[in-house]
């Protein structure tokens, strides 16, 4: 019951694309036959380590006006993910896309080499204002495990709201507006 | 209900506003967790490693406030860095400009209560001086559960945090009541001008311009003086006109103009290319104001933008403000038509129109709070009118809700913006 209230909430704001400016969500599934990284393995791009936990951000920098390639390490099987993708509104730039990519073991990908499979998020961004920004711009890169629709860092949050949606229902309930007003009709009419 | 109560208008006043706005502070201190990890990375970039609480005030369009306050500060410009930031006023940015962020924010923030509460008795003042004394007990209700009402206002958590509503509605609020003093109605619905109160019609207009320099929609309040102008013409009072309606509504044009046109034209052109291309006549205005110009590009304003089905949730948020200022229109227009109300409803009606078919329709929530006509309908309604009830009631019981949710939401850094 909760967790379908919890859901059509959440569905409800997913919807708001457009009102989330300065953050851009992706969601992508890890396949059933996706091999397990070795413990002894080290990313060489800039990554986000998932192993032994549900939610992780990393600080990153891109460039406003190219393609940044985030590795994700420690994914589980047949799990779903969300990655987000957060900046500053003061840094005017727009996300052109993301996207996820699984790289084959012994495959070179932006000059690197692994014998293992990888998992990269790529990120192409555009400059969005005038001047055009030329510096590097800090972003926070999120990787949350999506548990029954909802990504995992959303529980608290939503918790948060449905508390203060069942107190605010509760003292209309109380309260009731409209019997005062009842009351007060009685009182002119007397 | 308080509009019964045998308590006097500022006990009952003081009392709501201070429990609101300590529920809304406490709702942002118990947020868990922002949805947009952002506001972290804007304070680390002005110094502020910490994670303070006030943080989750900042979400949203607060930190272009901000942003361009410490910019105008720090580099010594009159203008914003970035074109998108013209959108949001720099004059409130000049005005909330301290030492530093946690300064900015500490003065922006009870800058906006203090707003906020003076702003309360200045809608109570105008309530009292704009409807008829049918008895001093019905108009002292009327101001006071009207003045409760804007406490309970669906800007909500904008209202605690660093946005440029509340100095726009002050002034809105303010040239109102200027403009209510100075003039009067016969039976006819002829319009009088006292001639002893010219300076306070005229001090309408700086108000109404102060407004419209914070927030652009209060441009609409220069149609008080177009609906004046036109009763004075058709009573053939031409000098009246010139020196009171005419007056006034040049200085707010010519705000616009120079505030609109000429000074970010001075400042961006020729270099900025595209907009400053497309000038009247060779003269440094060009056709489209800078406004329209980056509302249109990065906002994605424009006629029917909007409707488009990921917008639906937004077009929720914004429904019951939007049905309730339908109603108030025609509350005023048919069933309690009065000469007084009529550039109100001029106002609410193209205010309607902007905000359905060609803005970001939640904002609604916020930028309606510069108009007071449905609060007049919602009192009005709640003490002549029980067969309107309904439509009231569902309304007040959704801002019970509304309030402190969107203020939960605001704080989670959630929408609607």
């Amino acid at each position: 019951m909760m967790a379908t209230f919890l859901i059509r909430i959440i569905s409800f704001f997913s919807l708001c694309h457009l009102a989330l400016g300065n953050t851009e969500t992706y969601q992508f599934h890890v396949p059933k036959d996706f091999p397990e990284l070795s413990p002894s393995y080290v990313p060489k791009l800039p990554y986000i380590n998932a192993r032994n936990t549900t939610f992780r951000t990393i600080t990153t920098h891109l460039q406003p006006e190219a393609k940044t390639f985030v590795e994700l390490t420690g994914l589980k099987k047949n799990e779903n993910y969300m990655v987000k993708i957060c900046w500053t509104g003061i840094d005017p730039i727009s996300l052109k896309s993301i996207r996820h990519q699984f790289i084959p073991h012994g495959t070179v990908f932006k000059g690197t080499l692994s014998t293992q499979t990888r998992a990269v998020i790529l990120i192409e961004t555009r400059a969005d204002s005038y001047p055009i920004l030329q510096d590097k711009v800090k972003v926070d890169v999120s990787l949350a495990v999506i548990k029954l629709g909802i990504p995992v860092d959303m529980y608290s949050i939503l918790f948060y709201l449905a508390c203060v949606l069942i107190c605010a229902i509760s003292f209309i309930r109380a309260i009731d507006p409209f019997q005062l007003l009842e009351v007060r009709k009685q009182n002119k009419s007397d | 209900m308080f509009i019964d109560s045998e308590y006097s208008s500022f006990l009952i006043i003081n009392v709501t506003f201070f429990a609101v706005k300590l529920l809304q502070f406490g709702l942002v201190w118990l947020a868990p967790r922002t949805f947009d990890t952002s506001t972290h990375l804007f304070l680390e970039h002005y110094g502020i490693t910490s994670n303070p609480w006030w943080g989750k005030l900042l979400s949203w369009d607060s930190i272009f406030f901000l942003k361009t306050s410490l910019w105008m500060r720090n580099s010594g410009y009159s203008a914003p860095q970035y074109e998108h930031e013209w959108a949001f006023s720099p004059i409130w940015s000049i005005i909330i400009q301290s030492s530093d962020l946690q300064h900015i924010v500490l003065k922006a923030v009870s800058f906006n209560l203090l707003l906020h509460y003076l702003s309360t008795w200045i809608v109570y003042a105008l309530t009292k001086l704009t409807f008829p004394p049918f008895g001093q007990n019905v108009q002292t209700k009327l101001a006071l559960t009207t003045s409760v009402l804007f406490i309970l206002s669906s800007a909500a958590g904008f209202l605690i945090s660093v946005y440029s509503e509340p100095i726009a509605f002050t002034f809105s609020l303010l040239g109102m009541l200027f403009r209510q003093w100075s003039i009067s109605f016969d039976v006819y619905g002829n319009l009088h001008m006292d001639k002893l109160k010219w300076i306070s019609y005229l001090l309408s207009s700086f108000c109404f311009a102060f407004a419209f320099l914070n927030r652009s929609n209060c441009l609409l309040l220069g149609l008080f003086y177009v609906h004046d102008c036109l009763n004075l013409f058709k009573q053939k009072k031409w000098i009246t006109s010139i020196f009171y309606p005419i007056l006034s509504g040049t200085i707010l044009f010519g705000v616009f103009v120079y505030f609109h046109y000429y000074f970010p034209y001075a400042a961006l052109c020729p270099e900025r290319g595209e907009w400053c291309n497309s000038k009247i006549y060779g003269l440094p205005i060009p056709y489209q104001s800078l406004y329209s110009y980056i509302q249109s590009k990065h906002w994605n304003v424009g006629f029917l933008k909007y409707w488009t089905p990921n917008n639906i949730p937004n077009f929720l948020f914004g429904l019951p403000n939007i049905v309730i200022t339908w109603n108030a229109i025609t509350y005023f227009s048919y069933q309690y038509p009065s000469r007084n109300m009529k550039p109100y409803i001029w106002i609410a009606r193209i205010f309607l129109f902007i905000m359905v078919f060609l803005a970001n329709v939640q904002i609604i929530n916020r930028v309606s709070s510069f108009l007071p006509l449905s609060l007049w309908y919602i009192s009005d309604s709640l003490i002549k009118n029980p067969h309107e009830m309904r439509i009231v009631k569902y309304y007040v019981m959704w801002l019970l809700i509304w309030i402190p949710t969107q203020t939960a939401l605001f704080a989670c850094f959630l929408p609607p913006a």
